[in-house]
């Protein structure tokens, strides 16, 4: 296991409250312990892991190029897996005006300072996002004695989970929605921020807090700079390698999993997900992995999808071998993020919208959060001579928003429902 | 620097000594930077060629180990 810093664990490693470890361990730990853990493990099952090691360029044939302290060197795999994971949108791509004073910062680069140096950037900070993270901010700031003056969400609700939006309330930190950060004030260090929100009259208001500093806070993009530079097959909506339902690059001998191909999971999630890959990297070594030469592409018409994984789907051939455990073989599941509020079905076409649709859920889900959708492989498996008759070349993906109508027909039945009972 | 990034390259391209630290040799400034460290640039690069992993896991997060556990489990289980 290559990884570039001084020491495995990633993440969690810097993120000193808990909860982590429930999926795996059982146990509700603490960032660093459930780090450690996993790291004891890993070196228990024997496995070598080289650290400050930066893989600098991927090559065909699994061929790496490392950089050490020690100098250069290449290695050949004949499986990469690649989870290089996730980094949070800093200040300039989010495009917030004013002058370069010091006291911004994002989630990771806080935590890293809070734990290891133990140095406060500021005393009364703003957090800018409601994303899990943000809550993650907020816990490391109280445990370093950082009071946040407010947590700024542009969108009408809290994107975490409810019940993780109470533990701002809790903590009597206001949480404003409606409300963009439209400038920092402050030279050397921030002095305050401007925002703006919007009143009942839908009029622009715009205010200054003081504050001395900002933490921004998700709006997370993959780590996918060796994709970029590689020959490997970039997704340009997930920000990731396109992968197929195996997790499998468009070269045969690279895999990716976790945060990488969806940003953002929980670490528990990635676990999850990247236990499963690592089986189909061992069928593949053993030559039980079905082929990737048919390999039909599944296409998103509706920017309110912001991306969909795996954008690939792998046909297995009748009669292919497929040795996953009897639940998993049944069920595929596409993971897919939304960019903005939604209500609606989404449905899987055949070639064309106008296909009648071989699969569709509905969903009312805010953007960032998790949306499933599993379906049965039967209902995409394809038979040798279906790609040759030109049929089933590709799989597109349509979002109905559902009517007002719909929702009060919805609504009213609710209510029917409640009376009866 | 040549496409490939590999200083050891650029050393016998440019016909210099073996021995010569990277630093030494002409044309070094062009290097890329995001493509070498500074640190592997102040030590004498070599190129080492090792025998061929059975999966190499870029990554030491909890992705990463959740895989490489899971992969030297379904090893050592044959």
């Amino acid at each position: 296991m290559l990884e570039r810093q001084q020491e495995a664990g990633g993440v969690p490693r810097h993120c000193s409250h808990s909860p982590f470890g429930f999926r795996e361990f059982r146990r509700c730990l603490t960032g660093p312990q459930y780090a450690r853990r996993l790291i004891r493990q890993a070196i228990d099952y024997g496995v070598d892991i080289q650290t400050q090691t930066s893989v600098i360029r991927l090559s065909p044939q699994g061929c790496l190029q490392l950089s050490k302290p020690s100098g250069s060197s290449t290695i050949n795999a004949k499986k990469v897996l690649i989870a290089t994971g996730v980094r949070e949108t800093p200040r300039a791509p989010r495009l917030i005006s004013g002058q370069r004073p010091q006291g911004i910062t994002t989630t990771g680069a806080l935590q890293s300072t809070v734990l290891l140096t133990r140095e406060k950037f500021f005393e009364h900070p703003v957090i800018i996002g409601t994303e899990l993270v943000a809550f993650s901010a907020l816990l490391t700031c109280l445990k370093a004695g950082i009071r946040p003056m407010a947590m700024i969400e542009q969108n009408s609700r809290v994107t975490a989970w409810r019940p993780v939006s109470l533990l701002a309330r809790v903590l009597r930190v206001p949480i404003l929605r409606n409300t963009r950060l439209a400038a920092i004030s402050g030279k050397a260090h921030v002095t305050g921020v401007v925002i703006q929100n919007r009143n009942k009259q839908e009029k622009e208001i715009s205010k200054e807090i003081l504050c001395d500093g900002v933490i921004f806070t998700g709006k997370f993009t993959p780590e996918a700079s060796l994709i970029r530079s590689s020959h490997l097959e970039f997704d340009p909506k997930s920000g990731g390698p396109t992968v197929d339902q195996y997790g499998r690059c468009s070269d045969s001998d690279f895999f990716a999993t976790g945060n990488l191909t969806h940003p953002v999971e929980t670490s528990g999630w990635c676990w999850r997900e990247a236990k499963q890959v690592a089986k189909h990297i061992k069928h593949a070594l053993d030559g039980n992995l079905p082929g990737d030469t048919v390999r039909i592409p599944i296409q998103v018409r509706d920017n309110r999808i912001r991306y969909i994984t795996p954008q690939v789907f792998a046909g297995i051939m009748p009669g292919e071998s497929d040795r996953q455990s009897p639940k998993q073989e049944s069920l595929i599941s596409f993971q897919l993020r939304f960019s903005s509020t939604v209500k609606g079905t989404l449905s899987m076409h055949w070639d064309h919208d106008e296909s009648p649709p071989f699969a569709s859920k509905f969903f009312n889900t805010l953007p960032e959060r998790r949306a499933i959708l599993s379906i049965a492989k039967s209902c995409i498996s394809i038979s040798p001579d279906q790609p040759k008759k030109g049929r089933m070349n590709k799989i597109l993906i349509r979002f109905s928003p559902q009517s007002e109508d719909q929702t009060e027909n919805q609504t009213e039945a609710r209510a029917g429902n409640r009376a009866k009972t | 620097m040549n496409p490939t990034g590999n200083f050891w390259e650029i050393k016998t391209s440019l016909n210099t000594p073996a021995d010569l630290t990277p630093t030494e040799a002409p044309g070094t400034q062009a290097m890329d930077s995001q493509a070498m460290n500074s640190q592997a640039m102040n030590t004498r690069s070599n190129q080492v060629s090792s025998p061929q992993w059975d999966v190499a896991v870029i990554g030491g997060g909890p992705t990463g180990l959740s895989a490489a556990i899971e992969l030297s489990r379904q090893g050592d289980n044959g």
